[in-house]
């Protein structure tokens, strides 16, 4: 189990993944919306999206927890 | 015949001259790159707009004493209201958390003013005077409020034109800095990641315009019109008391008197006063004050890394020219491509506003020794 | 000559300005942060303790 840290504050743009689904390492799953610039998030690790804790459109702060890849 | 000769003589086509001609293309010019390229449009477009007032002869608006653009640019410039409105707006606008939670970014908002004076030096060589030459260097901060409060304290006949180099080099910023980033940076520098930033509670933030407000108008008196404004803002933003005046100070009284600072800094450009060999140096120097802004603040990052425990990641220094937030999405920009997942974004953002609060000082200090 | 004189002290006055006043400032930072830590920590204990009170 890894948790996938929002590595800066903003907005979530865009979810790239859904729950359930394969992913792999470096993949851009989700970007965040910082200062009117995109900011891509990549997949800690490979593996299998269990849980996704944030809707577009959320506030998140920095080491939120986006996402829990198994 | 008489009778009609005279009507054709009071309208403006005989009175006109090849510089106001000139000037109309400038102005146009301005209003194009405002519309279809969309740079710095809040202020270019009135700016252009306000040249080709200012080029139409015969008419009354630019009349001292009486002319309706004059008395804007009398009542607001002259008076030194409107860069002041401006940075109250600025203040409610700027979150000063990342800067606070890594108060050694402070030093790099200094280091960039650097620039300046190495600017202010070379406008020297060219033979500015030396409240001009101050004007020019101060484009390095790359704060355009700051630079027209100077001008209109220093050098007056200067201010639209440094005004026009300093808001089109802003928006130039994504091209002028990055190659003075790269030159000057080597790439397992650009690809230091640094620690996550500490979250900075309210009670801290609304200390901070408090604290640096009596700092630096206690040090750098000169500076308090802008900072006492923008301090201010800031206090209303943060203390989320009067959220209706933070608001209105970020967006009515901003766009208001945005409008009147375009327009009236446009109309101090007829031909006479700017269609001078000069007025070439300004535009040449005003792109290296921004370069020579950039390369101080870097290598000043590079410094203190030398000291420092915990590196920061150099590129960020290029942050402390003050264009807030364009500087800080370049670091972040060229900071993730040296390493993708290296977000600087909220670390520039300490410089960035720090920049802010040197330009003005600097100006403030400019002020202190110049102004009669 | 008179103006070199008044460049060097444009110049030397506005580096050391910025300069003392960035680093006065880092200091005067770092102090109301402690203060405004300090003061919060303070009132979270109160309120902590008037709820474990009122419990």
């Amino acid at each position: 189990m890894v948790n996938l840290e929002s590595p800066l504050s903003g907005k979530i743009l865009e979810i790239n993944m859904e729950v359930g689904q394969q992913v792999n390492e470096d993949d851009e799953v989700i970007i965040i919306e910082a200062l009117k610039m995109e900011n891509p998030v990549y997949c800690p690790a490979t593996g299998v999206v269990k849980e996704i804790k944030v809707r577009i459109g959320d506030q998140v702060n920095e080491g939120d927890i986006l996402a829990v890849i198994e | 015949m008489e009778l009609f000769q005279e009507v054709i003589l009071r309208t403006g086509f005989l009175a006109l001259t090849w510089g106001q001609l000139v000037m109309w293309a400038v102005g146009f010019t301005l209003i194009y790159l405002a519309i279809r390229k969309g740079f710095e449009p809040l202020l270019l477009l009135p700016i252009g707009f306000g040249i080709l007032l200012a080029n139409i002869p015969l008419t009354p608006l630019m009349t001292p004493g009486s002319g309706l653009i004059w008395r804007f640019y009398h009542y607001g410039l002259e008076w030194e209201v409107i860069p002041p409105l401006i940075f109250l707006g600025l203040g409610a606008m700027t979150d000063f958390g990342p800067m606070i939670a890594n108060p050694k970014t402070l030093l790099l908002g200094a280091a960039a003013q650097v620039g300046v004076y190495f600017t202010f030096f070379l406008a020297l060589l060219l033979k500015f005077t030396v409240p001009q030459a101050a004007v020019i260097g101060i484009i390095g901060g790359a704060d355009g409020p700051t630079t027209i409060y100077l001008a209109s304290k220093l050098a007056p006949e200067m201010m639209g034109v440094c005004a026009v180099a300093a808001y089109s080099y802003m928006a130039m910023v994504p091209l002028i800095q990055p190659p003075v980033m790269k030159l000057l940076t080597t790439e397992a520098e650009r690809k230091i990641v640094m620690k996550s930033l500490r979250p900075v509670s309210k009670l801290e933030k609304i200390f901070f315009p408090v604290v640096a407000l009596f700092v630096i108008c206690l040090i750098v008196p000169d500076a308090a019109p802008l900072m006492a404004m923008f301090m201010m803002g800031n206090l209303f933003r943060e203390s989320g008391v009067v959220a209706r005046l933070s608001n209105a100070a970020q967006n009515e009284l901003m766009n208001i008197v945005t409008i009147f600072l375009g327009v009236s800094v446009g109309a101090t450009m007829p031909a006479a006063t700017v269609l001078q060999p000069k007025v070439i140096f300004v535009f040449i120097l005003g792109c290296a004050a921004f370069m020579l802004a950039t390369a101080t603040g870097v290598l000043f990052a590079k410094f203190m890394n030398l000291f420092l425990k915990e590196k920061i990641n150099p590129l960020i220094g290029a942050a402390g020219v003050s264009a807030v937030p364009m500087a800080a999405r370049v670091v972040a920009k060229l900071g993730s491509e040296a390493n993708r997942k290296n977000y600087l974004l909220m670390h520039a953002m300490g410089p960035n506003v720090a920049g802010v609060i040197g330009t003005a000082v600097a100006a403030g200090m400019f002020i202190s020794v110049l102004a009669k | 000559m008179e103006s070199s004189a008044l460049i060097l002290k444009c110049f030397v006055a506005g580096v050391t300005g910025v300069f003392l006043v960035m680093a006065i400032l880092q200091v005067a930072v770092t102090l109301s942060s402690k203060l405004a830590i300090w003061i919060e920590s303070k009132t979270v204990d109160k309120n902590a303790a008037s709820q474990a009170g009122k419990g």
